[in-house]
């Protein structure tokens, strides 16, 4: 899908001719497509191709005249996915006046873009599409720091292994976020020291400011994952404690259910019993079970074992 | 809740009048009203407020024409948390603008080191001093910190003494929570590190030289702040297996005495059972067998209880 975005109108699709500036967006681009971008901007191939790849390192390419800085975004996950996030590659292109973004979806980070006001420099909306990126990877870290607090609330009562499963899950989309922001960050890096695009002073603090917030996304990142992969174990010991508990009550009721058992095997015995042809032996010893079983669940009570 | 401060001609800092020259502006948990007033007359945007006040927010700087907003991270203790269930420290975000003729200091919630500050307990300044009094205010959030992982360590060294004997799993939740806590405070700490680094090349705040060293100073502090909650948390989640194991074992101890118990109950059963089948006993006609019986089935479990206490099956 290939589209060029208008500032009154916002995104329309591109027809036959291609504009020689402006931001040109490509979502899933066919080959037909690219071949046009290729051909009409004077743009090689490779570098329009190169986000297409989704195993894409981040990096900054430049090539007769067309700079490519290639990054990383979340990608959310449909909700039968087992990771909540993914990361996808993202490449932005600069040739002359004309920014084109390439992706293989769409993603939030664009529209966050379009909810500000879209530069007309280049050098300054390829800024704005980085800060929405890192922008759009503090949402991503929350949402998983949210969705894990969730399942560890779950935990707490779990007997079964699916929540551990969850957790592991969750952190393999934090492992890619930490890993992805860290070669963004090296991208970045880049731009700072020295930017293939000539940019104003102003653009330059808004790139240092996307390094910092990257930065710092990678530093959260880092810490989450680091974190519950460590207490992965003591989770796995605490579902393990809850069933333990739940046998420690059966253990419990199977001897409290002893006492009246007893009782009624002792007057089971074909031996003479002490007031056995009593017309009230039956509501006495009923009685008596009942006593002893209450006096034993005290006594669990009082140890604090039930 | 809004408050204004500005230092009298001796120095000290004073209730203020209304907005004048210079004032130390405090917003603590302010209505809309009093945002929307300060605003205004200030001349400050909406989304520096508000960017204060929302719960999320990460440290950083943000700038306009000629305002300056700075967003810090603090530890705060929950008030009335229950260890087991919630978290007992988070960190909360707090701004402090630069206006061009005043300082505004905005939190979502009363935070001692605030008032502290205002109290000069950090350090003497004059209320025109923007530079001076956002440093001191790093230095008393860092020292806040430092506090704070002091509580932490105590809080984490009362529970090592009741894991020993614990087989619930409140004590492993605590842990769990407590270390949740220093991952609130390893994630500010490293924001703000980054944040200060980035300070210090005097591009968003103009710092002199003397302030220059002060900065450097407390960049190291949190720094090092940082890399200390990062330590603690580690090893404490690294600790957890081992509670874990040790709160298990103490669980399985319970279980095997229930067990034995069950096992010395089914004794009398079990006799009475066997005396109880339709089948021609002995002696099943006498008095007598009723209280042997009896007497054997108190033998055998007092026996078996013995037994067991001996091999150590009925004790913890």
């Amino acid at each position: 899908m290939l589209q060029i975005y208008h500032p009154q109108h916002g995104w329309q699709s591109v027809q036959t001719t291609l504009p020689t500036h402006g931001w040109l967006k490509l979502i899933n681009p066919s080959k037909e497509e690219i071949h046009q971008v290729a051909q009409q901007c004077q743009i090689a191939t490779e570098l329009i191709q190169a986000s297409l790849d989704p195993t894409a390192r981040p990096r900054i390419v430049s090539k007769n005249q067309a700079h490519l800085v290639l990054t990383h975004l979340p990608l959310p996950l449909a909700a039968t996915e087992r990771a909540p996030f993914a990361v996808m590659p993202m490449s932005i292109i600069v040739k002359d006046q004309l920014v084109l973004t390439v992706c293989q979806q769409d993603s939030q980070a664009f529209h966050d873009v379009v909810g500000q006001s879209v530069a007309t420099e280049p050098a300054r909306l390829v800024a704005q599409l980085l800060a929405a990126g890192a922008e759009y990877f503090f949402n991503a870290l929350n949402k998983v720091e949210k969705m894990i607090t969730t399942v560890e609330q779950e935990l707490q009562k779990s007997i079964k292994n699916r929540q551990v499963f969850k957790l592991l899950n969750h952190n393999k989309s934090l492992i890619g976020f930490a890993n992805s922001l860290a070669s963004n960050v090296q991208v970045l890096n880049g731009l700072c020291a020295q930017s293939p695009l000539p940019s104003s002073s102003n653009t330059h603090n808004t790139l240092l400011d996307v390094k910092v917030a990257t930065e710092q996304a990678h530093a959260i990142a880092a810490t989450h994952s680091a974190n519950l992969r460590n207490l992965m174990d003591a989770y796995s010991a605490a579902i393990e404690n809850n069933l333990s508990l739940v046998v420690q009550y059966l253990s419990i009721y199977v001897i409290i259910m002893a006492v009246p058992m007893g009782i009624a095997g002792l007057y089971g015995m074909n031996t003479p019993l002490p007031l056995q042809d009593e017309p009230y032996i039956l509501a006495l010893l009923a009685v008596i079970g009942i006593v002893v079983a209450s006096l034993i669940t005290r006594a669990f009570k009082a140890r604090s074992i039930l | 809740m809004l408050t204004i401060h500005t230092s009298n001609a001796q120095g000290q800092l004073v209730l203020g009048p209304d907005l004048s020259h210079n004032a130390i502006v405090s917003l603590i948990n302010p209505t809309t009203a009093e945002v929307d007033r300060i605003a205004n007359a200030l001349n400050v945007p909406h989304d520096f407020f508000n960017s204060a006040l929302d719960p999320n927010e990460r440290p950083r700087i943000e700038k306009n024409q000629d305002n300056l907003l700075i967003i810090l991270n603090v530890p705060v203790p929950v008030q009335q948390a229950d260890l087991a269930k919630e978290v007992p420290y988070r960190t909360l975000p707090i701004g402090i603008i630069h206006a061009p003729d005043h300082v505004i200091i905005v939190a979502k919630e009363e935070v001692p080191l605030l008032a502290d500050l205002l109290a000069g307990k950090q350090g003497a300044f004059h209320s025109h001093m923007k530079t001076r009094l956002s440093l001191l205010l790093f230095k008393a959030i860092a020292e806040s910190y430092h506090d704070h992982l002091g509580h932490i360590n105590a809080e984490v060294g009362r529970l090592q003494k009741k894991l020993k004997t614990s087989y619930q799993n409140k004590e492993l939740f605590s842990l769990i929570n407590l270390n949740k806590s220093l991952v609130y405070f390893s994630t500010s700490l490293s924001a703000m590190a980054i944040l200060y680094r980035r300070l210090m090349d005097g591009r968003d705040v103009k710092i002199h030289a003397d302030e220059q060293k002060r900065l450097e100073a407390i960049a190291n502090d949190i720094a090092q702040t940082a890399a200390l909650t990062e330590m603690r948390r580690e090893s404490l989640s690294n600790l957890m297996d081992a509670y874990a194991a040790i709160i298990h074992n103490n669980l399985n101890s319970v279980l095997k005495v229930l067990t034995t118990l069950a096992i010395i109950m089914v004794i009398p059963t079990m006799i009475g059972s066997i005396f109880s089948m339709n089948v021609a006993l002995p002696y099943e006609e006498e008095w007598i067998s009723t209280v042997v019986i009896s007497i054997a089935m108190v033998a055998l479990s007092a026996g078996l209880l013995v037994l067991f206490y001996k091999k150590k099956y009925l004790r913890m």
